[in-house]
């Protein structure tokens, strides 16, 4: 048995993961994961990851979690070109600064974002405040300024010339306000301009494939009672 | 710890409760995804893994939470972790955390300063 990736495409990073191994030939098996399904949540799944989370790799008899361990392994095991990871020291040291620093500063902030304008209101049927909201989008606004400042500043791609597995990452992350509506480049130029670069060095068939999901996440029918049930410690999180 | 003795400030029992319970939850993962029954977090010899583990779990315990005390496949990580890194080492890097107890209570713009913050950790 070959490589087998877990993945459901509403995530993030479940995206960023998708898109690097489509775009460097990887073969994989997909194996989807339906969050909204709780399907996270099987005994079988938890063979592949018992911290229940996607994206998850399986490969032979190795398992994998996290999406930096595994858009890391996979740069490794299919050596990808070198600008997705580069060997040079401090290019290297600003992709793994980034990938650091975006678990707890913008991914938190666009899963909010996602959740509170969209997810909320539209699948679970549950208001949130207004005030929650705008805090919310002040975080948001505010990572998206450091984002900005700190990480791209006047380069092409976050860690210089080329891109790299940390435009992945940044670019799938973006997408998820996006998707609920919230159009975060119209007021940000330099911002847009990166994310046509981003989308060109992908490839525009591949960047629509891996959004396809996220994009029809308006549209998903509201959810019936036992996934309301299942949500609701997430959603108490995510409404604070 | 850093509430109730720093700022002077209480925080509600069931907040600290849902907090305890998160810790151990992590904790178990820690135990059961992680170490497993292997020397160190990656295998057989410490690494830069074991290094951000040991210094985040001294953080509770400086505050009063003995963490290590009902795990004891932790606990024994723990010693190896700390022979690995040598003993005045460890304790030369932890001694201003296990002192954090002793900080005078701070004052008006100290206070101001840390609201924010204070604001989302409470949460």
């Amino acid at each position: 048995m070959g490589l087998q990736l877990y993945l459901d495409l509403l995530s993030q990073p479940c995206r960023a993961v998708y898109i690097f191994a489509k775009k460097n030939g990887i073969p994989f098996e997909l194996r989807t994961v339906d969050l909204l399904k709780g399907q996270h949540y099987s005994d079988d799944f938890a063979q592949v990851n018992p911290l229940r989370k996607v994206p998850a790799l399986k490969d032979g008899d190795f398992t994998l979690a996290e999406s930096v361990a595994i858009l890391l392994y996979l740069t490794r095991k299919y050596e990808a070109p070198d600008h997705w990871y580069p060997q040079d020291l401090q290019a290297r040291a600003r992709v793994d600064e980034y990938l650091a620093w975006q678990h707890t500063a913008l991914r938190t902030s666009c899963t909010r974002t996602m959740w509170q304008k969209m997810l909320f209101p539209v699948f679970l049927g549950q208001r949130v405040p207004p005030e929650t909201l705008a805090s919310t989008l002040a975080e948001l606004d505010r990572c998206l300024q450091l984002l900005e400042d700190k990480f791209l500043k006047d380069q092409d791609f976050l860690s210089g010339p080329h891109i790299s597995v940390a435009d992945l990452v940044a670019i799938t992350e973006l997408m998820h306000p996006v998707s609920a509506g919230c159009d975060i480049f119209k007021s940000r130029p330099k911002l847009a301009a990166w994310r046509q670069r981003v989308e060109a060095a992908v490839g525009e068939d591949l960047f629509q494939e891996a959004h396809a999901v996220i994009m029809k996440a308006k549209d998903l029918p509201p959810a019936d009672t036992a996934m309301k049930e299942r949500l609701k410690p997430l959603a108490q999180l995510l409404l604070q | 710890m850093l509430f109730p003795v720093f700022l002077g400030q209480r925080v509600p029992p069931e907040t600290l409760a849902s907090t305890l319970a998160e810790l151990d939850r992590c904790l178990q993962l820690l135990e059961d995804k992680f170490l497993k029954d292997q020397d160190f977090l990656s295998g057989p010899h410490i690494s830069v893994a074991d290094l951000v583990a040991i210094t985040e779990l001294m953080h509770p315990v400086s505050a009063g939470c003995d963490i290590f005390k009902s795990r004891p496949k932790l606990a024994a990580w723990r010693q190896r972790v700390e022979a690995a890194v040598g003993e005045d080492l460890f304790q030369e890097a932890h001694a201003v955390i296990m002192k954090a107890k002793d900080l005078p209570p701070a004052d008006t713009a100290m206070k101001e300063r840390l609201k924010p913050l204070a604001q989302l950790l409470l949460q």
